[in-house]
Order: C-alpha cells, then structure tokens, then sequence
C-alpha cells in the first residue's frame, strides 16, 4: 500500500467509510504506526475546525422565510398560469381528436356496409350494445375524461390521444345499428 | 404508541415529492421547511454572504418546485435540491445578481444594519475569513464535497447525488479537500 493509498484509506476510517473487510487492516496498522494515528487526530482536528469555523450562520427566521418562498412560488405560478394554455384547452383538443376519430370510423364503417362490411365491424360487434348513434358522441366524452385529471398538462393531449384510441380498439363503443359484419379482419 | 403514531404519520420526502408531483402544492412547503436551513447553510457556505444565499435559496426552490415533475426518483430529492442550491451557488458566484426580492432586515435575527455589514458582525472572527478562504482554494467538486459532507453532515450518497458523482468518488474529493486544508490550515491543526 503506497503512503496516499493509505492516507485515503485513513480518511475513510476516520468518517466510517471505509469498507468492513479493510476495517481490521487499519486497526492493526493504527495500532503500531503512530504516523498513521496522527493523520487520523489531524483529520478530527480539521473537520471540527472546518464545522466550528462555518457554524456561525446568521440567526434567520426560519418561519418568514418559509412564508417568503412559499410565496415566491406562489407568484411564480400566477405568472405561468397567465401565459401558458389554460388546461381545458388541452382537454378540448383530446375530446376533438377523439371525436374525429369516432367520426371517421363510423364513415368507415359505413362505407364498409355499402361495399359488403368493414373491418371495423369485426371487433366492435363482439360486445357492442347496439346503442343509438347518438349515444357514441356522450359516450365518447366519457371516454375522453379518462385522462383529465392527469398531472402534467404538456402530456395530457398525449394521454388523451392514448386513452381515446385505446377505448376505440380495445373496448367498443360506437353504435353497430344497421352495419353488417365482416369475417375474418383484425384492428389495431 | 400515540406519539409514535404520530411521529409515524409524518410523511418522508419521497412522499411528499410525490404529493407535490400530483399537483398537491402544499406538500412542497412541507418540504420547503424541512430542507430550507440546510440549503441556506450551503449556499451561505460558498458564498459567505447571507443576502446572497437567501436568494440563492429562493431561486433553488423556486426552480425545483418547477422541475419536480422530471425527479424520477422521489427518493433522491435532498440530493436533487441540493445540486440546484450548489449549482445556482456557483453560478451565483461567477456573475452577482443586483437587487435582492427578500427583506434581509426582515429575515434575520436582531438588527442587521448596525454598524458595517451585518453578517460580519454576527459571525466575526479572522478564523472564519481564513477558512472561507482555504475552502475557496479548493477546485470545485473538492469544496463541494467538504462542504455537504463534512460541513453539512450530508450522508455520501446525497453528495454524490449533489455533484452528479459516485460515493468513491465523493471519498476520493473529500480526502484531497482534506491534504489541501491541512496545508494551508496547518497552523490551527498544531
């Protein structure tokens, strides 16, 4: 162990660091190397000097200053909120893509039944409950607040997107009255 | 066992930057009053000027409430937060801001425009000026590390997360912060 490994090695001991297995090999080394034992009192002397030395902080009112940054984030937000997009515009933009989505499927859809069904049909007939049209915009709205209450306003027109698309392959909503079903076809 | 319950209850940080990060505001107070003394003693630390880390502090906090949302790991926030303080701190240091949006005469203790600068008057003492100037010697990451281990007490793993290393690391600086000290310190260590 050269003379810095173990002044390194030291300076672990002395904050309690150093790894167990080399614990014992220190000990031993300190035992009988009053260099060594020196190294680690001027450590202690240091760090008690260095802790003496910057203990004397200013006396500060802990609770105003609190009340102070508390309130500077407060202002902070106030002035975001001005000049950022109010959340329900996010909300509006994930009800319309999710609304024009069900649109074009269902012109899909209809175009399918005109020309001997559409693959659209396949999936959606299994568990449909064969609503009126009407019911597809409303239920569709419900849809789209799955993801109002997300935290992040930037990825909520994601999470819109994500959830009203998923909703339309995975779970079926759009009334099936009058189409006829294909065989044989998949969405996703 | 009701006052364990109770001090059981207190929620932990990671909690509560989990809170903050779905959109309880409130919680970041709560983590702004844990946390707001250690920040102030860093910045205060490397700056030496208690107006200056007050600002610091605001600016740190201000800018973590900001960016919480981008802490993947509640469980890291001290560390976090305190890289903001000791980044801004430097920061600070190379290019000093003008005017100050906290009342230094309100925050502090007594009365702070008696007679010179008042925070050289609460702390006083030629030994604090030298040490302030032996940690000033010390290249960056090596000033840092003594700072938030030694000085603040802040478990290694938290320094490291401050000065974006590893725990070895963190050792290796504190130990070379240490020979550096000793040298130009070697008089008080008699």
């Amino acid at each position: 162990m050269s003379e810095e490994e173990l002044e390194f090695a030291l300076s672990e001991y002395h904050d309690g660091t150093l790894p167990a297995a080399r614990r014992a090999e220190i000990e031993e080394i300190l035992r009988t190397d009053a260099a060594a034992r020196r190294k680690v009192e001027q450590f202690a002397r240091l760090d008690a000097l260095m802790r003496d030395g910057a203990a004397r902080m200013p006396e500060i009112q802990w609770d105003r200053l609190a009340e102070h940054l508390s309130g500077a984030i407060d202002r902070s937000q106030r002035q975001r909120q001005v000049v950022s997009y109010p959340i329900w515009l996010y909300r509006g933009v994930g009800l319309a893509a999710a609304a024009a989505i069900l649109v074009a499927l269902g012109l899909f859809a209809e175009f399918g039944s005109m020309h001997g069904g559409s693959p659209v049909q396949q999936t959606m007939v299994a568990d449909a409950d064969i609503a009126p049209p009407a019911a597809a915009a409303a239920e569709a709205d419900e849809v789209a607040e799955v993801s109002v209450d997300q935290p992040a306003a930037d990825s909520a027109v994601a999470q819109d997107y994500a959830s009203a698309n998923s909703v339309l392959v995975h779970r079926p909503v759009i009334s099936l009255a009058g189409f006829t079903p294909v065989e044989g076809t998949q969405v996703h | 066992m009701g006052t364990d319950k109770s001090v059981s209850e207190e929620p932990s940080d990671a909690e509560l930057v989990r809170r903050v990060q779905d959109g309880d505001r409130a919680a970041f107070d709560r983590l702004i009053e844990r946390h707001q003394r250690r920040a102030v003693a860093i910045a205060y630390r490397l700056l030496g000027n208690a107006q200056d880390a007050l600002d610091v502090a605001q600016d740190a906090f201000l800018k973590g409430f900001m960016s919480i949302e981008t802490l993947e790991n509640p469980q890291s926030y001290v560390g976090w937060q305190m890289r903001i303080v000791s980044n801004l701190s430097l920061n600070f240091r190379r290019g000093r801001k003008g005017k100050s949006a906290l009342p230094l005469d309100e925050l502090l203790v007594g009365d702070p425009s008696a007679g010179g600068d008042p925070i050289r008057n609460a702390q006083g003492g030629e030994m604090e000026a030298r040490i302030r100037s032996a940690l000033a010697q010390l290249p960056e990451k090596q000033r840092l590390a003594m700072v938030l281990f030694t000085i603040e007490g802040l478990p290694q793993k938290q320094v490291a997360e401050a000065i974006d290393c590893s725990v070895e690391s963190v050792k290796w600086h504190v130990f070379q912060a240490r020979k550096k000290l000793k040298e130009i310190l070697g008089e008080y260590l008699q």
